[in-house]
Formats: C-alpha cells, structure tokens, sequence
C-alpha cells in the first residue's frame, strides 16, 4: 500500500475520491496527498479507535485540521510502545513509496476517548464523523454500544464493502434513517472498491455533508454494493 | 442474596440516588462488554449485569431487558448524564476498581447463578 500504487489503483478503478484512514495514526497521510497531486483527491482521515473499542471514521478538508485532530488523539493514546514482532511494523513512507521512519508508540489500541467525545470533537474541527463498519461483529458501533447513542450528530454510517444496504438494513434497523456510505477499508490494493457515488459541486467536506444529507441537489448512492468482483 | 448485601460483600459503590436495596434480588447475572451480546443473549428481567463498559447506552440496553442494577468494573465511571438516565428507568448502577472476573467470581460464591 504505497503511495503510487494506492493511486494508480484507484485511477484504474475509476476512483475519484479516497480518505487515508491509518489506525490512530495519520504519519502517511501527506505522503498520499503529495502522490496523487492532482491525479486524485484525497482526504486527510483516520480511523479512531475510541475508549469503548469502537472505530470511527474521521475526514477533514486539510491537513491542519487533522493535525489539530491527532494532536487531540496523542494526548488519548496510552504510553506504550509498538511490538513489531507481534503487532508487525508501523512504515512512514514518501510519496515515492521509501521508508522515511517508523511509528514507534502503539497504535492498535484503544484511545481514551469516549465516542461521544471524539464525534463532537471531529466535527467541530470541521470534520465528518462516521462510524466505521458499522455492520461487522468486532470493534463496530453496534457490536459494541449496540445502537447509535441518542443525541449524537454522526454523519452518516459505513456499511461493509461485505453487505449490500438493503441486505443492512434488513439485519440492522439499528441504521434507521441514517445516511449509508460503503467503503472498502482497504488493507491492499485488491481491496479498493469505489460503490459509494456522491454527487459534489466540489470534493469538500461541506459538500460530502450536504451530499450525505441528500440537500440542494446533492447526493450519495451505493452502487454495484458488495459486489467487488464485479468492479474487477 | 439482595442487592444491598451484594453492596457490602464486595464493597460497591451505589452510583444512582439512595434506593433501598435489601428489597431487590437478582434473578440472575451476567457479564460481557459487547452491548450487542448482552441484548441478544443477556439476563433475563430482574437480572444483574457486570461489564468495563460506562457508556451511556448501558442503562438503555439494561432498561430494554428490565435489569436491577450494573456492576461497571475496573475503575470505570459513568457520566453525570448517564446516572441521571439510569435514576430515570431506576435502574441501579454500582462500581468497583475490581477487574470484572473477580466481581463475578465473588457473585457466584454469594449465591448469583448465569441465565
């Protein structure tokens, strides 16, 4: 998962938009942006682990912002250092895909940050906030907490690139009215799907979000749901 | 066995407002930190219930299964807002810096029994 590869691939694909979503982390973000110059448009993320063990997904407009984000999530992380032989390596790459360093602090954990907390935070930093997977059995808002908490102003939620939406929302009525998104959490490069299809005026936050809610003219639909082999 | 000697065997905390305990029985306990779990397989009415978890959407999935009281384990500490919710559905919520397999190892030897 390289920064060129990660274009390439998604060029191939047909993908216009993708997020850069490490682990607590976002060391590799810049690296990506920098690759796809203007080739692709990608958004500076990160899939939060919150206290309760539940993954959300975090997306902002710049890197600053998201800066500002990870400054929040490092004061969280606990003071334990990464174990490679076990956990496997944390990579720092270039945008031409070199090791430039390694993420030493643990990241496959938790942060202490309560969910509620990390969703207002991300938003009022100007980003969207999505739980991640919403459907898989582990480290899932609804395995987890088993619902969306009541009062909590989260974007949309992520489906699995595993489900359709329909087959979702038959299992999980949970998702109620919610806005749905599709990603792949793409781990390598076979992975990268590409079902979600939002109408934007521009790739921005504010338009993903007015998109999200389906307001003036924009919109978001999953395509080809669950279907990879379909987009190969 | 009655929720307030439970109180006092293993040394609780009663996080909700005064209530008067040695008038409630557990019917059963049960433990896990997957709200999911605990609502699809979890104590039946009047049951107990021993988690890690603080969050606020423990004492919906307690008042939806009709729980007595959540022992929240390890130090946790449910918000303001949540033993407020809690007072609302009375359910009790207690506490104790004990790891979760000691509180309901001291359950069992006082008597509680699974679903």
């Amino acid at each position: 998962m390289i920064p060129p590869l990660i274009v390439r691939e998604a060029q191939r694909r047909g993908i216009d938009l993708i997020a850069i979503t490490d682990h607590n982390a976002s060391a590799n973000v810049e690296a990506v942006i920098k690759a796809a110059a203007d080739k692709l448009v990608v958004l500076p993320g990160m899939e939060l682990q919150t206290h309760e063990e539940v993954h959300l997904l975090c997306l902002f407009d710049t890197v600053a912002q998201l800066a500002a984000w990870q400054a929040v999530v490092n004061t969280c992380l606990p003071a334990q250092e990464n174990i490679p032989a076990i956990l496997g390596e944390q990579f720092i790459v270039s945008a031409d895909g070199d090791l430039i360093g390694y993420e030493t602090r643990l990241l496959a954990t938790s942060a202490r940050i309560s969910f509620e907390e990390a969703v207002e935070e991300v938003r009022r930093l100007g980003g969207l906030a999505i739980p991640a997977h919403v459907t898989r059995q582990v480290y899932s808002l609804f395995a987890v907490l088993g619902f969306v908490p009541p009062g909590t102003a989260v974007d949309a939620l992520e489906i699995s690139a595993s489900i359709t939406p329909d087959e979702a929302r038959r299992r999980f009525p949970q998702l109620a009215d919610f806005p749905l998104v599709q990603n792949s959490d793409a781990h390598c490069l076979d992975d990268l799907l590409g079902s979600t299809v939002l109408t934007l005026a521009a790739p921005t936050i504010a338009e993903m979000r007015l998109a999200l809610q389906g307001r003036e003219g924009r919109g978001c639909r999953i395509v080809a749901s669950g279907s990879r082999q379909l987009l190969r | 066995m009655t929720l307030a000697q439970i109180v006092e065997e293993l040394d609780l905390t009663v996080l909700t407002q005064p209530r008067d305990l040695a008038q409630i029985v557990p019917t059963c306990g049960y433990a896990s930190d997957m709200l999911s779990r605990v609502m699809a397989r979890g104590p039946r009415e009047g049951g107990l219930w021993v988690t890690i978890q603080s969050h606020m959407n423990i004492v919906a999935v307690g008042a939806v299964l009709g729980l007595c009281a959540i022992i929240v384990t390890e130090g946790e500490v449910p918000d303001a807002d949540t033993l407020a919710r809690a007072n609302e559905m009375g359910i009790v919520i207690l506490s104790t810096d004990k790891p979760t397999f000691w509180v309901v190892g001291n359950l069992w030897r006082l008597g509680v029994r699974d679903v």
